[in-house]
């Protein structure tokens, strides 16, 4: 008995989840399992994934090896999970292309580049493929006591980064090819106006075009804090500025204006000189007759 | 035109027009019986508002998407019948034409009894009646209600003071000859003959001031229906979003007053047996005067539903499909032909414009009417721009539900009790102009 | 604020729903907007409380804030007056959305409304005959040509300086000319008592929230303007699973994303989207922003071409 509401259960689970998928199979074609990466596992196309996933992947899935996705039905794959990174790349990207029920397509939109940079970035967490992560041949030394310093040029608007880090001999070096994040606040959230390729030089330093058109407050001023995007090799390292380049904004309040849609006291005047004229008018009227009505009585006396 | 100063039938002396006046006001017979009646319906009426009050608006019809009905109709209804008022009082005053004397005090006690129905209903209709002071204290110029509950005061107070002016000689006559009213009414007429005793000054006097009274409701009475017109043209609602329905209400309410009038005319004709005075050439008069705006609603029907439907504007499609082929189909058409169309063709027959052709013509004609500003009201709100998806399926329909339908009920009664009283205890033909338009002399002592 | 945080706020926002209910539900002077916010912390600490009717409760910890301290006037006036310098816009990502409803639940839950009665809708429309079908969250678009503020008698619907329309509902006289105004179908009526109103009855009148709602009034969405005063995104906007969502302050030229917290020039993201407003013919000046449905993240799966559905 038991077996039988089992079974039974199963397999209404089993048509409930595939009336819950979409038209297309989950089952991925031998020519689309072969496919592989074209882009090589190195820390910068690593870096660029992350970006990428936590955009796009996050929200549902959480971090990779953390389990801590979305209590959905059914529940999205920890996708760092070897059960998962068992499949091959190819599957991988077919399966982010096409989509399935509650996980969308992402055939149009995202690019393919950025699709195999996210598995790229799952691929890292493979703990059978560690060693096929691509290091650069720059490798930075190792640092203590890691800073960003902050040079502006208000003139152009130009931000100069520079990534430095206390070397064991006590010397300051530039730190190479890591990402920095340069972020604006915003009401809601940070802004991230770096652009595409934001990359340390072999000198550790960086410079982006402050967006010439972007509204500060009244004074033109927003806060700026510069760090590094990936925190997992150095940490939370971030520089925080009050800058005044950004373009000084005089909100302009919708309350100012008389409008028919405003409250009583916004009015405009005409309709305002129109009531009140207008009730004026004739209740003076029907006053004036209502006094003259008792004027009748002072006449009858007059028979 | 003017009437002989002897009529070939009857020869009126004051004494006469007094007498059959003044009689039906102290004939009680069947009246007590037809008052408990309306009491009893108001009753039943309050107690269906206090359900209302109790539970909230959910006990009527109305939801999320039809959030108008049949109050809102029904109150459109009433302020269109106050009109006549205006229409006969003082527009046809104005131009002195001459038969309306017999007729016009009928005209103005309809006019004060709906529109103060109309304030009421309005009332009812609201989700929090208790903050009805709000309007007066936080009231926004720019909104149609304020206007609205402006007009609708000043139309009511316009139209009480055209009610008891013109009655004030025959108060002073009452005040003399009902030797059988209670004391209370006996006041009442002392209070209001305001003294007169129909010396040539007062008179002139008198006359001076129902003028300007007179001058001064047309543009009221326009603004009150203009002004109802426009809560539902200052909305962005397909059927609702046009530039016409300024003209077109104020058609419609000439028409439906004008139905009420006759209707009342051949009920005091009867039943206070005034023949002598509202006369088959009064409902000649009406007859024509009906067909006259009749002419004018209909062309405005045409203009409001010919001109879209030329276009079939999307919005307006599904709408004016649905009232002239679908759901509304009856209804519209009904009342398009049984209370503008035909009508006109019955009478512009002499034969039809004899008493009680005219009053089962007007039968209809206000009938339909009603049913009109429900086709007007109701259809709008069941198509908005955006579909109705999501909410459970009698949201997506509307029809009114017993307890709206008994406070509406509650309406007519109301109307019909305050008609009752005000012409039990006034003269409903004025006995003075009358004698005046006749030619006879008489006197009005202390 | 990072996006870490915003996720694990929406996340336990999200996870608190079915135990706040029922928390909220026995004690009456705490809300279940204040139960929802609760911390990312372990359950384990209780407090006993005595309700307004006598009852000793157990109530977790964490599931209590208070969200309302201050006075009535107060909450008036500042809800009148609106945030100063804001002018908040939302844009809505229709290649995105696929009827999952999580904003209109959350809506619904955290303005004490039935499962029919919709701040926010999402509604299945297909324009004409041989356009493709999609599904469009409709909340109120908080137009800058109000035509809801245009008609009302009394003032009780308004709008503020940071564009926000809201509703006094302690003035509000149930008319129902703003719902017969609004051509977006955005307001609803409290047609009797309204969802739980025992349970709220003790509540100081939140003018932001419009909690406790009230019979014989009208409600709609209010951008959370609650939850704005703390620089929360609105419940819809947080608790979408898909990225369908972004809000923020046009001044500023930047919305969020609620589901992925990330921070996008707002006039950017129209230009390169062809971003376009609801009905724009009528003159609203609507503050929501369309993307149209072009490269979809998910097939349609609506009943479409079901012609009851569509008018």
């Amino acid at each position: 008995m038991k077996n039988l509401s089992t079974i039974l259960a199963t397999l209404v689970l089993v048509f409930a989840f595939m009336n819950s998928a979409s038209a297309e199979d989950w089952k991925v074609s031998a020519t689309a399992k072969k496919k592989l990466n074209p882009y090589e596992l190195s820390k910068k196309n690593i870096s660029t994934g992350k970006k990428v996933y936590q955009t796009n992947c996050k929200s549902c899935h959480g971090d990779p090896t953390k389990a801590n996705m979305l209590p959905l039905v059914p529940v999205p794959t920890d996708l760092g999970s070897q059960n998962f990174l068992v499949q091959s790349d190819g599957e991988i990207y077919h399966k982010v292309k096409v989509g399935k029920g509650a996980m969308p397509t992402f055939e149009k939109t995202l690019n393919d580049e950025s699709k195999w940079m996210v598995i790229a970035y799952l691929r890292s967490f493979d703990k059978n493929k560690k060693k096929a992560v691509v290091t650069k041949a720059v490798v930075n030394p190792e640092v203590t006591d890691v800073k960003i310093e902050l040079n502006v040029d208000t003139e152009h608007k130009k931000l100069n980064a520079h990534l430095t880090g206390l070397k064991k001999n006590g010397k300051r070096a530039g730190l190479e090819g890591v990402e920095l994040s340069f972020l604006v606040k915003r009401a809601f959230g940070q802004l991230d106006v770096s652009g595409e390729e934001a990359y340390t030089d072999a000198k550790g330093e960086l410079v982006v075009q402050f967006p010439t058109d972007l509204p500060g407050d009244r004074e033109g001023q927003v806060d700026l804090t510069i760090k590094i995007t990936d925190e997992d090799e150095y940490g939370l390292i971030e520089e925080k500025r009050v800058l005044s380049i950004a373009v000084p904004t005089n909100p302009k309040n919708p309350l100012d204006e008389r409008a028919m849609w405003g409250t009583r006291a916004n009015a405009p005047i005409w309709i305002i000189a129109s009531y009140v004229l207008g009730v004026i008018g004739i209740w003076s009227v029907i006053f004036l007759v209502l006094f003259q009505v008792f004027q009748l009585s002072k006449m009858r006396t007059k028979s | 035109m003017n009437d002989n100063t002897k009529s070939k039938e009857t020869t009126f002396t004051f004494d006469k027009i007094k007498q059959d006046v003044l009689r039906p006001m102290q004939n009680h017979k069947g009246l007590e019986l037809w008052i408990v009646f309306l009491i009893t319906v108001i009753s039943v009426g309050a107690w269906a508002y206090y359900v209302q009050l109790r539970d909230g608006l959910a006990v009527t019809g109305m939801r999320d998407y039809v959030s108008w009905g049949l109050y809102i109709a029904n109150f459109v209804f009433f302020v269109a019948v106050s009109l006549v008022g205006m229409l006969i009082s003082s527009i046809l005053g104005l131009l002195k034409v001459d038969w309306i004397a017999p007729i016009s005090r009928i005209a103005e006690i309809i006019a004060v009894a709906f529109v103060a129905v109309a304030g009421l209903v309005i009332v009812l209709d609201m989700g929090r009646p208790d903050r009805v002071l709000n309007v007066l204290i936080h009231g926004r110029f720019q909104s149609p209600i304020l206007w609205d509950v402006t007009v609708i005061t000043t139309y009511l107070v316009i139209s009480s003071l055209l009610l008891i002016l013109p009655m004030i000689p025959d108060l002073a006559i009452c005040k003399k000859e009902i030797k059988t009213a209670p004391p209370i009414l006996k006041k009442l007429y002392a209070i209001l003959s305001f003294g007169y005793t129909n010396t040539p000054e007062q008179h002139k006097h008198l006359h001076k001031m129902i003028r300007t009274l007179m001058v001064l409701i047309v543009p009221v009475g326009l603004a009150i229906h203009t002004v109802t017109s426009w809560l539902f043209a200052a909305t962005l609602r397909n059927g609702w979003d046009t530039t016409i329905f300024g003209p077109y209400f104020v058609a419609g309410a000439f028409v439906a007053g004008s139905a009420a009038l006759v209707i009342a005319m051949y009920f005091f004709r009867v039943n206070y047996k005034l023949k002598d005075y509202i006369t088959e050439l009064h409902f000649d008069k009406m007859g024509k005067l009906m067909v006259a705006v009749c002419l004018v609603y209909l062309y405005f029907n045409v203009n409001e539903f010919l001109v879209p439907g030329y276009k079939m504007k999307s919005g307006d499609s599904v709408h004016l499909k649905e009232l002239f082929f679908g759901s509304w189909a009856i209804m519209f058409w009904a009342s398009q032909l049984l209370g503008n169309i035909l009508p006109i063709m019955l009478m512009v027959n002499k034969r039809f414009r004899m008493p009680k052709p005219m009053m089962i013509i007007s039968i209809f004609v206000i009938a339909s009417a009603w049913f009109k500003r429900y086709v007007i009201v109701i259809p709008t709100m069941l198509h908005p721009h955006l579909p109705i998806q999501n909410v459970p399926d009698h949201v997506k329909h509307y029809f009114p539900s017993s307890v709206e339908i008994t406070v509406t009920v509650l309406s007519f009664a109301l109307a019909l009790l305050i008609i009752t009283v005000l012409s039990k205890i006034f003269p409903v033909v004025p006995i003075c102009e009358i004698a005046d338009q006749k030619g006879i002399d008489y006197k009005i002592e202390e | 604020m990072t996006q870490k945080t915003s996720d694990k706020s929406r996340r336990n926002f999200l996870k608190s729903f079915g135990v706040t209910v029922g928390a909220a539900g026995v004690v009456s002077s705490f809300s279940l907007l204040g139960a929802a916010k609760a911390a990312a912390k372990e359950p384990g600490e209780t407090v006993n409380l005595l309700t307004a009717d006598g009852q000793l409760v157990q109530v977790d910890k964490n599931q209590l804030r208070p969200t309302v301290n201050e006075p009535l006037d107060e909450l008036q006036q500042r809800g009148r007056e609106g945030i100063a310098g804001k002018s908040f816009v939302m844009v809505i990502d229709l290649s995105k959305c696929r009827n999952a409803r999580k904003c209109m639940s959350a809506c619904q839950n955290h303005h004490q409304l039935r499962a029919d009665q919709h701040h926010i809708n999402v509604l299945q429309m297909q324009d004409s005959d041989h356009t493709a079908p999609y599904f469009m969250p409709k909340p109120c678009q908080h137009c800058d040509n109000p035509p809801c503020t245009k008609v009302c008698p009394v003032d009780a619907t308004f709008k503020r300086q940071d564009g926000i329309v809201l509703i006094d509902n302690e003035r509000c006289i149930g008319c129902r000319f703003c719902i017969a105004a609004c051509p977006y179908s955005a307001r609803i009526f409290q047609w009797t008592e309204p969802k739980d109103a025992e349970k709220y009855k003790d509540l100081t009148y939140n003018i932001e929230a419009n909690v406790p709602q009230k019979k014989g009034t009208v409600s709609k969405c209010l951008f959370s303007a609650d939850r704005l005063r703390e620089d929360k995104l609105p419940s819809c906007v947080s608790a979408c699973p898909n990225g369908v969502y972004y809000f923020g302050d046009r001044n500023e030229d930047a919305v969020t994303n609620g589901t992925s917290g990330e921070t996008v020039r707002f006039s950017k993201l129209i230009e390169e989207n062809a971003g376009y407003t609801l009905m724009e013919e009528l003159g609203t000046k609507p503050r929501v922003y369309y993307l149209p449905p072009k490269n979809r993240a998910f097939e349609f799966n609506g009943d479409l071409l079901n012609e009851e559905n569509l008018h």
